[in-house]
């Protein structure tokens, strides 16, 4: 399927918040607990529209804990937008944002838009990070913010597809520079000249070909 | 030759230099079979920029070659270029197959611009012959002039880049940018600032200062890059250059000596490997080997000759859990029955009494103690999603859950500086299967965690360091793959982290992982052969790769990809394969022989003198060497 624009986004937050789950809820519609934690980097990626755009999403799914920092900070290269994830059961997770939001600023694009996400509303009972919490830590560091629910799916559409739509603004007020791939951004293979460094399928199939 | 005319005079193409009989010439395959593709070399201008060319005369699908034309410079193919007859050029999967079938002919085209040098042959030696070397470090292979005239098209080329002789190598010319052709680029054009005019625009209106002394730097590297080329040209450039040319290779002594006190800029030579042998595996370790090799006292009788055998073939599965204990330093080698009798009891009390000191934590205590309840939260949620899909751990409430959890939490308080880290719950649960049990789990995994422990370090040290010997070996053995990724803003090998981490683990089928951790359990045949392995995959997907042209996403991708479809037997044979050609290479870095163990032989080689050093590598004692941290 073709495309008009590629978005790289990249899912960062504590280990265990939901972050793979958030992803496969948005890419296959499904919650799976029991998904193998994420050594490294995985890939998904899903079509959405805008504007009666075709965009692709093409997001990167790192591992949580501390040890792997190092790493993955050089994934955020070239991302046009980040999730940044906490768990609202469990605080630690809400406290350790700051180290995270001061990674993501330091390795990636400046104009790189950050969607902060408290996951798992399902437990509202075991609740530890009220609302009013996420959304002031939002408003201070000038991130849009949701809380969501990858088990029950509820606002998961939203947080990807908001933060998509942040950034296709900031493509029509002249902010991103689509041209300049380190923003995380691709023109669609039938809307430019090929780029040698075109995103390609697999084994070499045309470009946009589902390629993750 | 002159029937392709037509491929290239659609837009604007003003053809400037024609030359027939010039042929690609790509030296040696394994079997060092060489290939001569006839062509002819081509200096044409299209859309104001000027291109060199060299087209095969017999362009059997050349138009599907042709819809790259408006790009700055194409190179349909770099590696691929065999003969028809590389089918029979030993196995390939599945995947390169089909990449090469599509990918057979090759054609240059490089925008002068993206020219960085050229190689030009010795005169007296056979036909004259110009190896074009790109910006980006591609290196296309040698084109022969079979009827002559390299130095009519160096005059031809010479109108429009200017030319530095190397001072290093007088066949070496390096195309300079600082004269007339760079004067006349815009700031955009030259990509001083790697990122788009507008942005940069942006950058000066928000941060006047920082992005004009910032971009005054650039100006300033790129002054310097350019005016003092010879001496500051990467060394991945140079050793590609001297690989093509046999008398140019250096005394490998030579080398070595200016790079022992700058490890940042070692040189490895790239020389010609020997070829890569057939390797073969046998059957698997069985049972009735196993009590041949027992005495009455249950004494083993040739260790050696019983690590061998699970080296080349892997151990019968019912079989694992006994000899897993041995590999895994569980028992003595040497030990009889009554003392591994006695050692199993011995560990049976040392475990229960680490299992009751966590046990033992009241709640209270915990609450005042985060790094238990770090390390016990992290433990709980992730043996909770580790290989729930195998029969073994599946299903609601599976005691062999609850199990996984209790030996790492064991492990937390054997060895609680390192506590846990993920990625071991994946290195321990296979062992669980085999052992079935908690207590010979348990020590079997403080023996494997004792091999690649250091990948957990938190600052990752163990696996940096892993990753930059992984990339001293790519370098070494395969230089054209080693400068694509480091092209390619891959050269740090940080797509292999998975791999390595957790020793392969996530990348083949159960079954697979058991044979392949017991044949590295041996420590054969070299140290660190887990990077051998890695050498062998890459080194299959190689093709892939570099004709996809992929990027640092794409082979990122590609290689999360590969996950449970490497072919493992076929992977272990060319690891090994690799190894004796490492081995058997008189040239072999001293740098390369120590990564994978064969350096010295005595345990002060640090204090040999240069001349043994270099008498040693020219003479090619190798000696397998067992004592470093990373072995597996």
């Amino acid at each position: 399927m073709s495309y008009a624009y590629l978005f790289k986004y990249i899912i960062i937050g504590d280990t265990g918040v939901g972050k793979s789950c958030l992803l496969l809820q948005f890419t296959d519609k499904r919650f799976q607990p029991v998904h193998d934690l994420t050594i490294g980097v995985e890939f998904g990626a899903r079509m959405i529209t805008i504007d009666g755009k075709q965009i692709k999403l093409q997001i990167w799914d790192t591992a949580g804990q501390e040890s792997f920092r190092s790493i993955t900070r050089s994934y955020y290269r070239g991302a046009a937008g980040a999730l940044l994830v906490y768990d609202i059961t469990r605080r630690d997770t809400f406290t350790h944002l700051t180290t995270w939001l001061e990674d993501a600023r330091q390795h990636s694009n400046s104009n790189m838009v950050i969607m902060l996400i408290g996951n798992k509303t399902d437990l509202e009972s075991r609740r530890d990070v009220k609302k009013e919490e996420g959304e002031a830590f939002a408003r201070e560091h000038g991130l849009i913010f949701m809380e969501t629910s990858a088990k029950t799916a509820a606002n998961v559409e939203e947080a990807f597809i908001n933060t998509a739509k942040e950034i296709y603004e900031k493509i029509q007020e002249g902010v991103f520079d689509i041209n300049n791939e380190a923003n995380g951004i691709k023109i669609g293979p039938q809307h430019s000249p090929s780029s040698p460094h075109a995103p390609s399928g697999s084994l070499g199939q045309q470009a946009g070909g589902g390629c993750c | 030759m002159a029937e392709q005319q037509t491929d290239e005079t659609e837009d604007t193409c003003q053809l400037v230099y024609e030359q027939g009989g010039v042929f690609a010439h790509k030296n040696g395959n394994a079997r060092n079979e060489d290939v001569l593709i006839a062509g002819k070399m081509v200096v044409c201008k299209r859309d104001m920029k000027v291109f060199v060319e060299w087209q095969p005369e017999v362009q059997t699908d050349c138009s599907t070659s042709e819809p790259n034309t408006e790009l700055d410079w194409t190179q349909v193919n770099a590696v691929g270029y065999k003969s028809h007859k590389s089918d029979s050029d030993g196995p390939v999967g599945d995947g390169e197959l089909r990449m090469l079938h599509k990918n057979k002919k090759l054609h240059i085209s490089i925008d002068v611009r993206d020219l960085k040098s050229y190689k030009l042959s010795k005169k007296k030696e056979g036909w004259e012959h110009i190896t074009f070397i790109q910006r980006d470090g591609t290196t296309h292979p040698p084109l022969h002039f079979h009827s002559g005239g390299v130095n009519e098209f160096v005059e031809v080329l010479r109108q429009y880049v200017s030319i530095l002789k190397s001072r290093k190598d007088r066949r070496l010319f390096l195309v300079s940018e600082h004269e007339m052709t760079a004067l006349q680029k815009s700031f955009h054009e030259l990509q001083l600032f790697g990122e788009q005019s507008t942005d940069l625009v942006n950058k000066i209106y928000t941060d006047p200062y920082t992005a004009t002394m910032s971009g005054l730097a650039k100006v300033r590297n790129f002054l310097w890059d350019n005016l003092v080329v010879p001496e500051t040209r990467p060394r991945s450039e140079v050793a590609d250059i001297l690989l093509t040319d046999p008398d140019n290779i250096l005394v490998p002594g030579l080398m070595f000596d200016r790079d022992e006190n700058e490890p940042e800029f070692e040189l490895i030579c790239c020389t010609e490997l020997p070829p890569r042998v057939e390797v073969s595996r046998s059957e698997p370790f069985t049972a009735v080997e196993w009590e041949d090799q027992l005495d009455a006292q249950g004494r083993i009788d040739d260790w050696d000759h019983i690590k061998n055998r699970v080296f080349k073939g892997g151990i019968s599965h019912s079989l694992r859990g006994e000899v897993w204990k041995l590999l895994l330093n569980y028992y003595r080698v040497d030990s009889t029955s009554k003392e591994r009798t006695e050692t199993r009891k011995q560990k049976l009390d040392d475990y229960f009494r680490m299992k009751l000191q966590w046990k033992s934590i009241s709640a209270d205590q915990e609450s005042h103690f985060s790094v238990f309840r770090d390390y016990k939260s992290l433990i709980e949620k992730d043996t909770d999603r580790t290989d729930r899909t195998h029969p073994f751990y599946q299903g609601p409430d599976n005691a062999n859950i609850a199990m996984l959890y209790d030996v790492l939490m064991t492990y937390c308080m054997y060895n609680f500086d390192l506590g846990y880290v993920q990625g071991m719950s994946d290195l321990l649960a296979p062992i669980l299967v085999i052992l079935e049990n908690e207590v010979d789990a348990f020590w079997c995994f403080v023996g494997f965690m004792e091999k690649v422990k250091h990948n957990f370090d938190l600052d990752q040290q163990g696996m940096k360091t892993q990753l930059k010997n992984l990339s001293t070996l790519l370098h070494f053995s395969d230089n054209q793959l080693f400068t694509y990724l480091e092209s390619n803003d891959s050269g740090n090998l940080y797509f292999c982290f998975r791999w390595v981490l957790i020793i392969f683990k996530r990348e083949f089928i159960f079954a697979d992982i058991m044979r392949l951790w017991e044949v590295l359990w041996t420590d054969l045949p070299c140290e660190n052969f887990h990077l051998l392995i890695c050498l062998a995959i890459l080194d299959t997907q190689k093709h892939i790769i570099i004709e996809n042209q992929f990027g640092f996403t794409e082979i990122l991708k590609h290689i999360n990809d590969l996950s449970l479809s490497i072919d493992l037997e076929l992977t272990l044979k060319k690891a090994e394969a690799i190894f004796l050609q490492l081995k058997e290479c008189p040239d072999t870095p001293k740098k390369v022989r120590e990564v994978i163990g064969l350096e010295g032989g005595n345990n002060d080689s640090d204090a040999a003198t240069p001349e043994e050093d270099q008498n040693e590598l020219i003479h090619d004692q190798c000696h397998l060497v067992t004592t470093t941290e990373h072995r597996i």
